[in-house]
């Protein structure tokens, strides 16, 4: 097997965009660091080659996706979309083996960001490739497998379940110290099974000023999810196992909208069955063997997740992270808003669960209300799904209401799904109860405050 | 729209306003110049059979953009609706049935957006909204538009049906001033 160097990548990636059609650069090590040192220090001096070409690979389309602005939404007025057509050439250590993937790549892409992209691969400048034997760490156990840890909920819920099973080895992508730091702090309260001091990380930054002309990122960041996907791929072609372990609720993965104006890869498709499926033929393409991404919540509600942790590794799940708000502030400690739907997805999924109190102790700085619009928006499909599956035909029911849910169709069973849906609508009320607020009639009327008397109960 | 449903509007004004709103994304989107094409392929996909859980291969004559993805979505679920139901129909009816949808798609999408906002603002309550919602896209205008879209399905020259003037009830001319009529 071929080996490569890859930390720091130091590749030039150039492109061009319906936004920006003249040439645009960015260069590794300059405007944008990617650090696979922890990886290396870890696992093994040097990389499989193609392993190292994903890296590079998807921190590019990463660093691209970030600093080549959507085009401004202005309504439905005009049909005006937020897609974007980029060309990029890249350079790999091998151009054949990624030409002849260009299919996949473009397959995965289009669905993960919505976006129109054509690549080229050249010859990366010297080569670097090294003869020398790569080398794995004998603390690590026989067949260990990678596990994608965010330092989220379900991420940490699949070490808390799956590690006391089989020896799993957590990856991260860390952007900021705050996250790591979560990550650090979750891993060290979970104990053993799972060792802090076996824990992949791979950062990822950009410098600020090529975040755009006017120094603001794209913060949309599609692309998020093949970089976590890459970075747990390399771990396991470094390991020299063919499995990548990737936990996900079966809600945040189908993901479906919460109103129908969002469209497309608006409602983010990083843990979709569809984008794992489309990740393992591009790893298929590239290494001629097969490769899966593995998601044993796949067809569980957030709520069973949490419910499945032991009561020996609850108290670490308080630690982990949930709020869309929270790592971006890169600031420790700092309260969680409470009121994204990332908060809101937890707080019901804790409320509904077996552990209702492991998050007592977090402070958030709003207060979810029957004002709160995200709120409304998830009640809003929750209500709708309820709908859906009260009637004789309940899949096609949820097909004319939710046409997205045909994208999960082929990955997981109908059956499953509805199943998954009927049981998601039936948590929501413990948490409305955590928050005071009631729905009468099962979202009929008007959300209130159970206290103000005005509903039948 | 969104001022519309907060004011209170009559039920016919505001099918007027969402028909013309649907006639205009179409037009300045420039429609689907091969619609015909794309119903005739869901027929197809649709007659190829299945469980009703498996979409056949739809052909990609889609636009771009936002009105692209909506018949992309409309045309999946058609098929999966016409493969479980074994239903084999005409061109003519395909066609009807995917204009359906997408204009009832392409509306809700510009409405729903809206929904939290009306909710919270105590405009609406959830039941009240999704039966609005649900009147609207089965409204008479909606039914007209789909016909004058099949008609013109580039966009170019789609006009929604002329809006409609409600009589006013007989006791009310009678008691109200000519100048606050």
């Amino acid at each position: 097997m071929k080996i490569a160097d890859v930390t720091p990548s130091d590749a030039v990636v150039r492109y061009w965009s319906d936004r920006y059609p003249d040439e645009q650069r960015i260069r590794f090590g300059v405007d944008a660091r990617l650090d696979g040192g922890g990886v290396v220090d870890l696992l093994s001096r040097h990389l499989p080659v193609v392993a190292a070409d994903l890296l590079d690979f998807a921190a590019s389309v990463y660093a691209i996706d970030r600093v080549v602005a959507r085009p401004r939404y202005r309504g439905y007025d005009n049909g005006s979309d937020w897609a974007r057509t980029i060309r990029a050439v890249l350079p790999v250590r091998e151009p054949d083996r990624w030409t002849a993937a260009r299919e996949e790549i473009r397959a995965l892409l289009e669905w993960l960001t919505d976006d129109q992209w054509e690549f080229s691969f050249e010859q990366a400048a010297g080569k670097g490739l090294s003869s020398g034997q790569g080398y794995l760490v004998d603390v690590l156990a026989d067949g260990i497998e990678p596990i994608l840890f965010s330092g989220g909920l379900d991420s940490s819920a699949g070490l808390a379940v799956h590690a006391p099973r089989r020896p799993l080895l957590p990856v991260s992508v860390v952007t900021n110290n705050h996250m790591a730091g979560v990550q650090r702090d979750v891993l060290r309260r979970l104990g053993a099974p799972v060792d802090e001091t076996c824990h992949a990380r791979f950062r990822i930054n950009l410098v600020s000023g090529v975040t755009g002309p006017s120094g603001r990122a794209e913060s949309s960041q599609r692309s998020r999810g093949l970089l976590f996907l890459a970075v747990g791929a390399a771990t396991a072609l470094t390991l020299g196992v063919r499995r990548l372990w990737f936990c996900e609720n079966g809600i945040g993965a189908v993901n479906l909208p919460y109103v129908r104006s969002q469209l497309g890869a608006q409602a983010t498709r990083s843990a979709h069955p569809r984008t794992t499926a489309a990740m393992q033929a591009l790893l298929h393409k590239l290494t001629g063997d097969d490769f899966t991404v593995h998601n044993p919540f796949l067809g569980m509600t957030k709520a069973e997740v949490v419910s499945a942790v032991s009561q020996e590794s609850v108290a670490a799940m308080s630690y982990s992270v949930s709020c869309d708000t929270s790592f971006a502030s890169r600031v420790k400690g700092h309260p969680r808003c409470g009121v994204c739907t990332s908060c809101l997805l937890r707080r019901q999924a804790v409320a509904a669960s077996e552990h209702p109190w492991i998050d007592e102790r977090l402070v958030y700085r709003k207060q979810a209300q029957v004002t709160t619009e995200q709120l409304i928006a998830m009640l809003w499909q929750a209500s709708r799904l309820k709908d859906c599956l009260d009637v004789e035909d309940p899949w096609l029911s949820l097909v004319d209401e939710f046409p997205e849910v045909l994208h999960a169709a082929p990955f997981v069973a109908p059956e499953t799904l509805i199943n998954m849906f009927g049981t998601y609508t039936r948590e929501w009320p413990a948490f409305l109860d955590s928050l005071g607020l009631r729905v009468d009639d099962w979202f009929g009327d008007r959300l209130q405050d159970a206290s103000d008397g005005c509903h039948s109960g | 729209m969104a001022n519309l449903l907060r004011s209170g509007a009559p039920l016919m004004e505001v099918e007027d306003a969402l028909a013309s709103a649907v006639a205009n994304s179409i037009r300045r989107s420039g429609g689907v110049p091969r619609f015909s094409a794309v119903a005739e392929g869901v027929r197809q996909a649709a007659a190829v059979g299945g469980d009703g859980h498996v979409v056949a291969a739809i052909p990609t004559c889609s636009p771009d953009g936002v009105v692209g993805r909506l018949l992309d979505e409309a045309a999946r679920t058609l098929v999966t609706t016409m493969q479980a139901g074994m239903n084999l129909v005409s061109p003519k009816s395909a066609t009807e049935l995917l204009a359906d949808r997408l204009l009832d798609r392409i509306a809700k999408a510009g409405l729903d957006h809206m929904v939290p906002a009306l909710i919270a603002e105590g405009h609406y309550t959830m039941s009240q909204l999704r039966e609005l919602l649900a009147n609207l896209s089965g409204s008479k205008p909606m039914a007209d538009l789909r016909d004058r879209f099949i008609r013109h399905p580039s966009g170019e020259g789609l006009r929604a049906p002329d809006r409609r003037t409600a009589a006013k009830p007989l006791d009310e001319l009678l008691n109200t001033g000519l100048d606050d009529l």
